[in-house]
């Protein structure tokens, strides 16, 4: 059985009037790639922050490393790369000066430590220049490298390839599947990008505004992955009386705002609209589509 | 708390707004040395010597409190829009190394500079001024003394709203009216309300203020020197604890 490197249990955070985060409760095991989706305001960043010692909730349980007590988890901190929100540097500093005042800060031994990482991240160029002159996308990978400066157990990463250009996106991708594989690196991960998220999670966390309403295997994502028609009409009943008496067709379901998804016979999508159109259901649209990540957010979060 | 401390003293000396303000305040204070030394050979001008000059540093000690507010805000570096003690944090630094370990090496490089500064200008003034031999080098070296807990006070306060404020005028304003503001009033109400006047005599400002025992070398200057520094110390102390305390539950953007 896999090591639980972080579990949270009840966790709720408030501001102010407004519930950020509302009895969530996830488990990450170690050597996954956690992937959390979520709208802006979800609670994403405020659950990594939690994390990370940066907030406080008001309720709940959290274990890091398997450790509870705070003094345990704040020392388990040190097994942990952050990268959240801005990357957060010196301005007038540069690339290995930041990196170097870092090092020195975790005890980090060993002065070449900061050139391999600058290497690792495509930064080792920058030379004399200042941090307040990077472009985001050099911001964001500095921050990266900052994340894997210590060789970290564990990675929290909050829209790390925010700003990047594809051939980044791509690189970033890499090292982290990389730190993954090879060291069994575990992974908590958000980002706005789901299809990049699709490339490399191995689980993932549904939150909307501050609830957790699913979480799932990239596995059995996989399985519940299939292509489908969506029926849009006036009248569902009419329409499933259509798909059942005339069709044949038992495999499909109802849902909210006039929606059938029919699991069968896509290619009679033809057939189909004559039938509908002749038993005047109200067609309105039929369209193909395949379940992915990003449909099965959207079906999540409306509740389909 | 040393790594922390080192990574701090690697930042400072890379803080080039913070050495152009120290080299401002070395031209200004050679400046002044200078611009008397031009005018000595003015047989009419008085003020050429060792005693002006020297006293124009330990009868100010009280401009010198509000140029703490500037040090520390300078080597707090902007914080609140750079946004790295979030690292510290996440890396599992305690906060209370955090907030001790910054003020400490604020306090290192202020008392080196104060000590460089003063001692270039002690130097400078002994080199090209007429000796008044006054007592004038006492007077720096007593002051000095004193005034270490309470010049340390200005540091402390300002620290302490600089890691709370949202933005540093909001924290160097506070400061300022904790440090200035209050007693300045304080001793305008002190003269009509006795209670108020003995109040405001633990107050850093009035502790280092020119027409204090201090500043003056009134009565028995060991009493003098010990009470001045016991009165910063409680200071030092009062907001160190307040502002760990208080830092325990920041939330760190």
């Amino acid at each position: 059985m896999s090591e639980v490197i972080l579990s949270m249990k009840g966790i709720t955070k408030i501001y102010g009037d407004v519930k950020a985060l509302d009895d969530v409760t996830i488990e990450i095991k170690r050597g996954e790639i956690y992937g959390l989706v979520g709208n802006n305001g979800a609670g994403k960043t405020t659950l990594m922050r939690l994390v990370t010692g940066q907030s406080f909730s008001e309720s709940g349980e959290m274990t890091l490393f398997g450790a509870a007590a705070p003094e345990e988890i704040r020392k388990n901190r040190k097994r942990t790369g952050v990268l959240i929100e801005d990357p957060g540097f010196f301005l007038n500093m540069t690339a290995t000066q930041n990196l170097e005042y870092f090092r020195i800060q975790f005890g980090i031994p060993g002065k070449d430590v900061v050139s391999k990482v600058l290497v690792d991240i495509g930064l080792e160029d920058t030379g004399k220049k200042k941090y307040k002159d990077f472009s985001l996308g050099m911001k964001q990978r500095l921050g990266i490298g900052l994340a894997l400066l210590q060789t970290p157990e564990f990675l929290i990463l909050d829209e790390p390839i925010n700003g990047l250009d594809p051939a980044g996106i791509i690189e970033i991708r890499q090292t982290l599947l990389n730190v993954n594989q090879k060291r069994n690196t575990t992974i908590l991960i958000s980002s706005h990008i789901l299809t990049e998220m699709a490339n490399i999670a191995t689980h993932y966390g549904f939150l909307s505004h501050g609830k957790l309403l699913e979480e799932i295997s990239s596995e059995d994502l996989l399985k519940k992955c299939n292509a489908y028609l969506d029926i849009r009409v006036e009248n569902t009943e009419a329409m499933c009386l259509v798909l059942e008496k005339e069709l044949n067709y038992l495999y499909f379901k109802v849902y909210p705002d006039n929606h059938i998804h029919l699991y069968e016979g896509l290619e009679d999508g033809e057939r189909i609209c004559e039938l509908a159109v002749s038993n005047r259901v109200g067609l309105s649209g039929i369209e193909r589509r395949v379940v992915n990540l990003e449909n099965y957010y959207m079906n999540i979060v409306e509740g389909r | 708390m040393l790594n922390y401390i080192k990574s701090e003293c690697y930042r400072t000396l890379r803080n080039r707004n913070f050495k152009i303000l120290v080299g401002v305040c070395a031209l200004l204070m050679a400046a002044l040395v200078v611009v008397l030394k031009l005018f000595s050979s003015t047989p009419t001008f008085p003020y050429a010597n060792t005693r002006f000059a020297l006293s124009n540093l330990y009868m100010q000690m009280n401009l010198l409190l509000a140029v703490t507010i500037v040090v520390s805000t300078f080597l707090h570096d902007n914080e609140e829009k750079h946004h790295t003690m979030k690292h510290s944090v996440a890396f599992g630094i305690p906060r209370t190394v955090i907030f001790m370990g910054r003020f400490l090496v604020q306090a290192l490089v202020s008392i080196l500079i104060y000590l460089v500064l003063v001692g270039g200008f002690i130097a400078l003034s002994f080199g090209l001024l007429q000796h008044s031999n006054a007592g004038e080098l006492e007077g720096v070296i007593r002051v000095s003394l004193g005034s270490f807990t309470c010049l340390l006070t200005g540091l402390v306060v300002s620290h302490f709203f600089l890691m709370f404020a949202e933005n540093q005028s909001t924290a160097m304003v506070a400061a300022l009216v904790v440090l200035i503001v209050v007693p300045s009033i304080g001793n305008l109400l002190g003269r009509k309300l006795m209670l108020v006047k003995s109040l405001m005599e633990f107050f850093p400002l009035n502790v280092i203020s020119d027409g204090g025992p201090l500043v003056e070398g009134e009565g028995d200057i060991v009493r003098v020197i010990m009470k001045s520094l016991l009165i910063g110390a409680v200071w030092l102390v009062a907001f160190l604890v307040l502002g760990v305390i208080r830092f325990q539950k920041k939330e760190i953007k």
